[in-house]
């Protein structure tokens, strides 16, 4: 039974945009990931994220629609389960709250409670502060699989 | 006075050893010695020469590098060993289907495309305040 676990933008989009860090461990995300070693479930919203951030980038470095398109259908392809529900967006909400956190952020934390499985984020930021009575695992990317 | 007491010094005198550095006297404008053989030194490496004969200064070729070969690995040499995540990102390479491989390399290729590093993190951050 391969290991699930919810992995957030800053994990998705570093297979397919270079950053500084943590580049190389969304490589073997992906490999693992394509392997079926582990698998993904994200909130629905990961995917619209994802488009956003993916366009946002390309423009800026003067890529074409047809080469943001491509990328787009290409993480359309990895075998990632989405959910959606309005459970899940209220739990974010609360999560939100009572965090100090951004609902997005806080999205995914909802998506891995339900499915008992942690979150894996390459954004310190998003964990920064949380207390250990958490109701939600998570594991930054630089330690995955350590 | 002063010259009476010069001459009372000696090499070993424990008042007037180096601390933390050689035991060894020093010659008089050392430091002018060394900073000449730093600034030759520097001068030779970036190609000045200085032409015996007449003192003139040319400029000679720039320095190239000679191939090396790789030595042999030294006896007792342990690689560093490969991190978890990469050896089994790496075994999951081995046995990925075929379909699967070709859509890990169209990944790879769209990243490796893009050009410069982009910092992710504010990408997201910038693109959710966009969307508010």
């Amino acid at each position: 039974m391969p290991a699930n676990y919810v992995f957030d933008n800053s994990v998705l989009l570093r297979a397919f945009l270079p950053d500084r860090d943590g580049s190389d461990s969304a490589k073997h995300v992906l490999a693992l990931l394509l392997a079926g070693d582990i698998t993904a479930c994200e909130p629905k919203n990961a995917l619209h994220e994802f488009c956003g951030a993916l366009v946002k980038a390309f423009r800026k470095r003067d890529k074409t629609a047809d080469e943001a398109v491509c990328a787009i259908r290409a993480f359309r392809k990895l075998p990632i389960r989405y959910e959606e529900s309005q459970a899940l967006i209220e739990r974010a909400s609360r999560l939100a709250f009572a965090y100090a956190k951004t609902w997005y952020d806080m999205y995914y934390f909802a998506v891995a409670e339900q499915a008992g499985v942690a979150v894996c984020t390459a954004d310190e930021k998003c964990v920064a502060g949380l207390p250990g009575d958490f109701p939600c695992e998570y594991v930054l990317l630089q330690d995955f699989g350590a | 006075m002063t010259q009476a007491a010069t001459s009372d010094i000696t090499f070993g005198d424990s008042r007037f050893q180096p601390v933390g550095g050689s035991a060894e006297p020093r010659l008089p404008f050392d430091g002018h010695r060394r900073a000449r053989q730093m600034l030759l030194g520097a001068a030779i490496g970036t190609g000045l020469v200085l032409a015996p004969p007449t003192g003139n200064v040319q400029w000679a070729e720039p320095v190239r590098l000679l191939p090396v070969e790789r030595s042999s690995p030294v006896a007792g040499h342990q690689p560093s060993p490969e991190q978890p995540l990469a050896r089994r990102a790496r075994e999951a390479l081995a046995r990925m289907s075929s379909d699967r491989k070709a859509l890990y390399e169209e990944v790879l290729a769209i990243r490796d495309g893009f050009g410069a590093p982009v910092d992710v993190n504010v990408l997201v951050r910038e693109m959710r305040e966009d969307a508010s």
